[in-house]
This record gives C-alpha cells, structure tokens and sequence, in this order.
C-alpha cells in the first residue's frame, strides 16, 4: 500500500518520471522540471504552444512543430537540436532525429532521419511512417496498421516490409528475438530479422506488458490476469479473480514482479493497485481521493512506478505522487 | 345491536346488488352508501370476511382492497373517481375488471393524471412495471409517478389522450421502454430514470437513451453501464452517458454519446469530444459513438464537425495516443476523425 506523498496540480501534458526529476507541462504551456526527491521546481520555461517531448539520456528533447530543442537536465541549458523540413520532428535517440510530414490530400509521408548534428541520412516517402520507437529500431506501418516494415534507425537499413493479417490493435513490443504486435485478430510475433510469422494467440489484449528477464508477457483486463512465453507463445497462466474492477490493458505497468494497473471498483470508484505477477494474486488496490461526483469518466492514467513512489494523474490533470508504507523516503 | 344488524344486511344486500348489475349508478351509490356508512365504520371490519367470500375484486368495495391501497374511507372518494373513469369506455372498464387489482393498481399510481390513468396500454405498461418486483429498487411508484409527470410535462401523449406533442413516441412505449431497460441492465439504469424524472432536456435525453438502448440491443449488453451526470470536468452539462465495457474489438471499452439536439454538431460538441478523446480508457477513435436523434436531425454536417474540431485545442498527449503512424500533428487526427467520421457519429 501507498501513502499520499503530495498533489500537483495542472499537468497538463508530457508528463515524464525519472529517478531524477519529474517533467511536465501546464494548460498554460509553462514546462516545469522538478526535483524528484522533493518534488520542488528546478526550472521552467514559458512556451506559447503545445509541445511534444521526450527524455534521452539525460536530455529532454522537445518538439514544437519542426523544431527541435533539447535540454541538458543536468546543466539546465538549451540548445537547438534540429530543424528540419517537415511538420513535425522527434527525437529517436540521442543521436537520430526522425522529421516527418502527412499530405493530407494524398494519405501519405514524407520521412527523413537526420544525425545529431541535423545532416540528412535517410529519406523514405509513401505510404509508411513511424509507429513505435524502440532501442535502435523502429516499427514503420501504413495509416491503417495493416502492412509493417522494420528500420534500424542507426544505419538506416530498412530490414523488411510485410503486410499484416488484420489492422495493428495496440502497442507493440520488441524482444530480443521478436516483434509482438496485438492486431485485431490476436497477438502476432514476428522473427526481428526475417519478418516472419513465428507464433499467434487468438483472444487477446491489446497491451501488455513485457518482462525482460523472464521474457514473459503479462496482460491484465478487468477481472483476468494471463501470462503468455515470449519464446513459445503459450499462455502460460490465465487466471480469473472475483473483485469487482474494471481495468483497460493499457493502464498497466511491470516493476519488480508486480504488475501496477490503475482502473475503477464498483464501475466509478478510481483506483490502483497491484497483480504478483508470479501466481496472478491481486495484491492490493487503493482508492484515490478525488473532489465531486464519481464517474467512469473521471478516472485515472496509466500508473508510473519509480523507485519507492507511483505516479497516477487523474482526469482533472492532478498528479497524486505515493509512497510506498513501508519505504519511506 | 338489532340496529346494527339491519344496517349491515341492507349494505350487504346493496353492494351484492352492486356485484350484479355493476352499473355505474350502482356503484356510486354503492361508495356513497360506504361513504355514508362512518356510523358503521369500526364495524366494517367485520364485514371484511363476507365480502371476501363474495370475491367483490371488481367492484373493489371490499375493505381488503381498501386496505391493500391504503384507502380506508378517505380514499372512497378515490374509488369514486375509479367509478367515474369506468364510464370512459368498455376497454378501460374491461381492463379494470380483469386485472384483478393490478389494474387499480396501475389506475392509482397514475391517479394525478385524469386523462392518461383512462388509457389501457399506458395501464398496462405501468403495471408491468409495479408488478415486476425485480426492478423495484431501479424504478419505484414513486419513480413510476415522477416519470410519468415529467414525461406528461413535456406533452407525451397516452393512446387515448386527444392533446399531446405528436413527436413524442407514446407513453406506453416509453414506459415499456423502462421497463425492459431496468430489466435488462439492472442497478446502472437508475441513471435513465433519474434522466427521466429531471424533467426539460435532461427528460427529452433520457427518452432517446432509453429508446436507442433498447432498439439496438446487441449493442449494449447486459453489463453495459449508465451513468447520470450533471457536469463534466469541463464543467459542460452531460446528461446520460452510456459505456460498454470491452465493446470495441472485445478488449476496449465503448463510450456513448446520446445527443437528442435540433442543432449540428451541438453547443460545445468541440469541448466534449476533446474530452472523450482525452478518456484514459480511450485508445482508438473507434471506441467513441455519438448518436444523434433521428427524430431531430437527418443527417449530419460532417464538415460543421470537423471545422469545430479545427477550432479546438487538443493536446498533445491526445493527439500521441490516437495517430499512431506518422507526425504527431492536429492536422493528422483531424484527419482520422474525417475519415473515421460514419464510424464515430450516427443518426438513430
């Protein structure tokens, strides 16, 4: 269980925690970088619209339009990181910009990566753009999810291209082996280096979370905690529990053998809590206090663990910070 | 006590006279008879018994009907009025006569309405209501009575009422409506009756829920959730909101929108689907319904819709969430939402 450490109010945006700091931005787009310890404000910047932003090896790389800035967390300087020629640009790695643009009118992307020092590498147009980052990769997929290609980002080798059984229904992951992607039809893995099909489950969820380790997947949606074998695609347990919760798949997240989901009891009671992820045991659940009316429409974000504390922003963009009983700070 | 035995075998004689020629006269001079008979009150008890053996349902004279609806003699005048509705015509009389105090039942809850508590398919639906004691905790008497009053209000018409709005559907069809609802959905669908009993729009939104829900019931199974709002984070007036759990694709929850509007897209349509998008259930477009009133609008102005949308601001982590390919720009989401736009927004 968890006692309340503090609120803070109006994170609007971009909220990202770290062992270091915690950023976010508010309605007001004022971006505010604080001190994780005691969550006292080490830096603003007043910005005049929305941005995107992103943590990379201590840096916080920031994309407004075309632009991008980056931010020395340590030092607390800016400096112009890249403009590029497109709509929108983002940081891949501390090393690798991607920009990129959408013709409306044609359904199709412009795409450019660029170096750290903003000098153009790779350029590809057409129907695919950027899905999912990860390490060195990226997942590129076609408007609808229907057909994927995968990129290696550091040498820009475009790997393999392949069309999908059905439309992509999730987040996907990266193994050291695979790429699992939740389609609308089930979970699909996918060999990292041919593209081929390696396993399928039917019924599946559209999020799950992915254990290193033990190279395991855990998925939790309501009432119903399964854990499927990366290498072998079994499900391993799938295990019912009779609480009355409602928990979306997405709103979960794996630290040290629990698996952290936020969600409602009773339909309109916000909640977080926890699943040992050894035996699908509900370990607790922990209503968060909020002010008015209760409603499926006011319920919680994804919980984020850190350290010895969770993160939950509720739908009035509060963030309650906890800590954990039995570790206090 | 001579005395008292003379009188209790004329009001005998009387109301066993009354069984057999069920005149409306009769009646009334029955209940005036009742009426008169305050000496006798106390002892009217003890004739409880003989009437019962005479099984005087149909008339309900008898002090065990009486007392079932709470009528001792103040409530004569009551059963007077039930004696004046049965001139109305045979059907209501008919109904009356073979319910067997379902009926009255149904006649009583609806007593505050001269013309609609005459009409038998409005009888009839509320009976089910009263009578179906699994929904009694979603929709009471009381509830049933506040219902129809407000639904009154708004001019829903009865079969046999001659004034009324005719865009309304009929009173027992709405009711029905309910019924099934409170049925099917069980606890959750108090959000609809509190709809109803708001009275103003909040009544008129409650109808087409109640409405849409049943008329597309594979759409919304039986753990489908409703909720009563007043106000939304935004501060902007919500009435009843609907969410199917795990709806899309089977593992992602539908939320609906009931919008019973003239105008498209609605005052502050903008706001509100920023905020749906803003839902931390929600992940895909698709996953958002708003269904609009048939009966109101035939068609929607998809570009009305997406210029409102152009106007509105909307986040950035809105925007990260729903255009999973490509730039994460306002322009691409809106561009989903135009193209998405027939699965998202309905005419019903």
């Amino acid at each position: 269980m968890f006692n309340k450490f503090k609120n803070i109010d109006d994170v609007n945006s971009c909220l990202r925690v770290n062992e270091e700091c915690v950023i976010y931005y508010s309605s007001e787009y004022l971006l505010k970088l604080l001190d994780s310890g005691n969550l006292a404000v080490k830096f603003e910047h007043q910005f005049t619209r929305d941005f995107d932003c992103k943590v990379l090896k201590g840096n916080l790389f920031v994309s407004v339009d075309n632009d991008l800035l980056v931010l020395d967390v340590e030092n607390l300087k800016w400096e112009k990181a890249c403009q590029a020629n497109g709509q929108y640009i983002t940081a891949l790695s501390d090393h690798r910009f991607l920009a990129s643009s959408y013709r409306r009118k044609d359904k199709e992307y412009d795409n450019s990566i660029y170096d750290r020092d903003c000098n153009l590498l790779w350029e590809i147009n057409g129907e695919m753009s950027f899905r999912d980052v990860y390490q060195s990769h990226l997942l590129l997929s076609d408007r609808r999810g229907n057909k994927i290609g995968y990129l290696n980002f550091k040498d820009c080798n475009l790997l393999w291209q392949r069309g999908l059984d059905s439309s992509i229904n999730g987040e996907s992951i990266e193994t050291e082996k695979y790429i699992i992607i939740p389609l609308s039809v089930g979970l699909f893995a996918f060999d990292r280096q041919s593209g081929e099909k390696v396993w399928s489950i039917d019924n599946s969820l559209s999020h799950y979370s992915y254990d290193e380790q033990k190279d395991s997947l855990y998925g939790l949606i309501s009432k119903s905690f399964e854990v499927v074998d990366v290498s072998t695609g079994n499900r391993e347990v799938k295990k019912e529990f009779g609480e009355d919760l409602h928990i979306a798949s997405h709103l979960t997240y794996y630290s040290n053998d629990l698996l952290y989901f936020s969600g409602y009891r009773d339909n309109n009671i916000p909640i977080f809590g926890a699943i040992n992820v050894k035996n699908g045991n509900l370990v607790f659940t922990q209503e968060v206090e909020m002010p008015g009316e209760k409603s499926f429409r006011r319920g919680l974000d994804r919980p984020i663990i850190v350290g010895n504390r969770l993160y939950v922003r509720d739908a009035m963009k509060t963030l309650h910070v906890y800590e954990r009983e039995d570790h206090p700070a | 006590m001579k005395t008292y035995f003379s009188i209790l075998f004329k009001l005998l004689s009387f109301i066993l006279y009354c069984y057999t020629f069920q005149s409306s006269t009769v009646i009334d001079s029955c209940l005036e008879i009742c009426a008169d008979a305050k000496c006798i009150h106390s002892p009217l008890d003890s004739l409880k018994g003989v009437l019962d053996e005479y099984n005087h349902t149909q008339v309900l004279l008898s002090s065990k009907k009486l007392d079932s609806y709470h009528m001792p003699l103040p409530g004569v005048c009551i059963m007077k009025a039930l004696d004046d509705d049965m001139n109305f015509n045979s059907s209501f009389k008919d109904h009356i006569n073979s319910t067997n105090g379902n009926g009255v039942k149904a006649w009583d809850a609806l007593i505050a309405h001269p013309l609609i508590r005459k009409d038998v398919a409005t009888l009839t639906s509320a009976s089910k209501i009263l009578d179906n004691t699994g929904i009694v905790n979603i929709i009471s008497k009381t509830d049933l009575q506040s219902a129809v009053q407000k639904l009154a209000s708004k001019g829903v018409r009865c079969r046999t009422c001659a004034s009324g709005n005719p865009f309304y559907r009929y009173m027992d069809e709405i009711l029905d409506d309910l019924e099934h609802g409170a049925t099917k959905f069980g606890d959750s669908y108090k959000s609809v009756v509190t709809g109803i009993k708001q009275g103003n729009n909040f009544t008129e939104g409650a109808i087409f829920v109640a409405d849409a829900v049943k008329r597309y019931g594979d759409d919304f199974p039986s753990n489908s959730v409703f909720e009563f709002t007043t106000k939304t984070t935004a501060d902007n007036i919500r009435r009843v909101d609907v969410k199917v759990p795990n709806g899309f694709n089977g593992n992602k929850d539908v939320f609906f929108e009931f919008k019973s509007v003239l105008d498209v897209p609605p005052s502050g349509f903008a706001t509100q689907f920023v905020k749906d998008m803003d839902l931390p259930d929600v992940t895909d477009l698709n996953q958002l319904k708003w269904w609009f009133d048939g009966k109101k609008v035939n068609s929607l102005p998809k570009q009305d819709f997406i210029d409102a949308l152009e106007g509105a601001t909307i986040s950035q982590d809105i925007i990260n969430k729903l255009v999973k390919t490509g730039p994460k720009t306002k322009e691409a989401l809106i561009d989903l939402i135009d193209d998405d736009f027939d699965l998202i927004f309905f005419v019903k």
